[in-house]
């Protein structure tokens, strides 16, 4: 249903305009209609981008984004703004996510009215079963969004979200402000809504264990590309990746007497502006070898998709 | 709800800072004034009374006479509402005025933002008071003109600071989530970009109306503003300055009162500053 191609993203930096940070540098996966999708990668490496590019909030260098045989970055402003109710967006921050000088009332009746859902009667009906989908009281409706919790106001966001009936949903970090206990409510609910509705998600996080719970397929991002792509549990068992095992080797196991072998990366990752040649995960990689240096790996398989040389 | 405890909370600091309450009593008494004066006014003050020319204050004219026996006090009263209807109407163009060349800056960007921007920066080069007088000038005199001339000048300062504003607005999350949402530029312009850059600018045109009504009497005083016999406060004591010596009074009392009028709206301005800075507040900004 979704499928993106060749996506890239330079931003032009430097006095001149002269040097480029390759944010997203070639990026390709499709997503089934129904299914979720993750995408991982450590900070900084290009993965929040990509969301805001599938949307076109931000525009690309080159590449395309597919949506049902239209491809969103050749229309016009105009075309691709009756578009954008089919798709939205999720963002990090839940207390900055709402105008906060609106009630959450309003924030979901903007929508609404924006695409004349309900007539003006049916309004108050549609915005309290919307706050009933997503948990929140009736009374907090006339509330403002610094008088309710980070979680409450994510509810809202997705509620807000939901009256535009999208088929397709970008979750950036949907989790990572809050506090585990409320994480916990918010991925249900997203999980309910998701299928309820039956929609496709992408699922942006760095953490792995939300993103084991929520997925269909990952694909792992490393310095604006993708190094690893398949199901979830193929990638959680059996990763091929040396990037992709680092990763998972970090995540914490609640037995303290199961030995984890960690597999620690030297140094931090590299700067954008210049990537390594060859492999870009070669100067980290503890398997690197001549040809990493030199060639850079595609990324080849079936169903299960690698970018490694040494596979 | 949460608005008018906003405003609650304000009022209440408001109310703790001495010189606010002091401004505040001040600019209402003067409001007062203006709206009433033409019932107030214990005689006509256009109404020449040769006979009685430059008198002193005594017990009929509180204030004195003019050269040409007008009553002081009444002219003081009546000048109350030119100056104070004057500098609101520039208040009120040079915020629209702002308001509007500051969002479409901030929030297109790019070209338009140059130009706008380049335009303040030149108009910002000038003193304020020399370009609204070319303007002024060029106009002709007349209380319109100046009240153009002002307008035209003043809201630099506004575009910049609303600009500086929305700059910092369009980058939170809940624009994007509007862009994504399909809404329209200048929907989410008006709906969620200037909403929340409305505070900086109420404390600055609370501050600047005293500045205004500062620049208005010194137009009128060079002759550019009022026209005789229109009391004014500036006209006034450009009108007593030959008679400095002999009638001091004819200087004092118009000079007092633009002083006392600009000395209100500073204090009402510092202390609104201080009770909308979100450091002196607990708990509303997250």
């Amino acid at each position: 249903m979704i499928e993106v191609s060749g996506l890239k993203k330079y931003f032009s930096t430097g006095l001149f305009g002269k040097k480029y940070i390759r944010a997203v540098d070639g990026v390709d996966f499709e997503i089934e209609k129904g299914e979720s999708l993750g995408l991982v990668g450590e900070s900084g490496c290009g993965k929040t981008t990509v969301g805001r590019l599938i949307l076109r909030l931000v525009e690309p260098t080159e590449g395309k984004v597919i949506i049902d045989d239209t491809n969103l970055f050749e229309l016009s402003k105009k075309d691709m703004r009756k578009l954008r109710h089919k798709m939205q967006i999720i963002f990090q921050n839940p207390d900055a996510s709402l105008n906060p000088r609106m009630r959450i009332g309003d924030c979901i009746a903007e929508p609404l009215k924006l695409y004349k859902i309900v007539s003006k009667e049916r309004m108050n009906d549609k915005i309290m079963e919307l706050i009933e989908t997503v948990g929140l009281n009736p009374e907090h409706v006339n509330r403002y969004p610094h008088e309710l919790s980070g979680g409450q106001n994510q509810r809202a966001v997705i509620a807000r979200i939901l009256a535009i009936n999208p088929v397709f949903i970008i979750a950036d970090e949907p989790t990572s402000a809050l506090d585990v206990n409320v994480q916990a409510q918010i991925l249900h609910i997203l999980r309910d809504v998701k299928d309820k509705f039956g929609l496709t998600c992408l699922f942006i996080s760095h953490d792995l264990e939300v993103i084991k719970i929520m997925t269909d397929r990952v694909a792992v991002m490393y310095l604006g590309k993708l190094v690893e792509i398949g199901k979830t549990d193929k990638i959680f068992n059996d990763a091929k990746h040396p990037y992709t095992k680092a990763l998972l080797s970090a995540i914490p196991v609640a037995d303290p007497d199961v030995k984890r072998k960690r597999i620690i990366l030297k140094g931090d990752m590299p700067n954008p502006m210049y990537p390594p040649s060859g492999c870009r995960f070669h100067t980290r990689c503890q398997y690197s070898e001549k040809i990493c240096e030199i060639e850079e790996p595609s990324l080849i398989g079936n169903g299960h998709k690698v970018a490694c040389h040494l596979q | 709800m949460q608005k008018r405890r906003e405003i609650m909370s304000i009022v209440q600091q408001l109310k703790e800072d001495k010189l606010a309450v002091t401004g505040a009593i001040i600019i209402l008494s003067l409001m007062i004034i203006a709206i009433l004066a033409p019932h107030i006014t214990p005689y006509d003050p256009v109404e020449l009374d040769l006979e009685n020319r430059l008198t002193s204050p005594d017990r009929n004219h509180l204030m004195g006479t003019d050269n040409l026996g007008r009553d002081v006090l009444s002219r003081i009263i009546c000048g109350a509402r030119v100056s104070l209807g004057m500098a609101t109407v520039v208040v009120v163009i040079v915020m629209l005025l702002g308001l509007a060349m500051g969002t479409t800056a901030g929030y297109f960007g790019g070209v338009i933002d140059g130009i706008i921007m380049r335009l303040v920066d030149v108009l910002l080069a000038f003193p304020n008071i020399i370009l609204a007088l070319v303007i002024a000038g060029i106009l002709g005199p007349s209380l319109t003109n100046v009240m153009i001339a002002l307008g035209a000048i003043w809201w630099v300062s506004y575009a910049r600071i609303i600009r500086g504003s929305v700059l910092s607005v369009k980058e939170k999350e809940f624009v994007e989530a509007a862009r994504a949402m399909g809404c329209t530029d200048t929907y989410i312009a008006i709906r969620h970009i200037l909403p929340n850059v409305l505070s900086p600018v109420i404390v600055l045109a609370t501050l600047d109306m005293g500045h205004i009504i500062l620049s208005i009497a010194a137009l009128s005083f060079l002759g550019l503003g009022a026209q005789p016999p229109i009391p004014e406060w500036g006209t006034m004591l450009n009108e007593g300055r030959p008679f400095m010596e002999t009638a001091p009074h004819l200087m004092i009392f118009p000079g007092l009162m633009i002083m006392l009028a600009v000395l209100a709206f500073n204090f009402v301005g510092d202390g609104l500053r201080d009770a909308l800075d979100p450091r002196m507040k607990e708990g509303t900004i997250k």
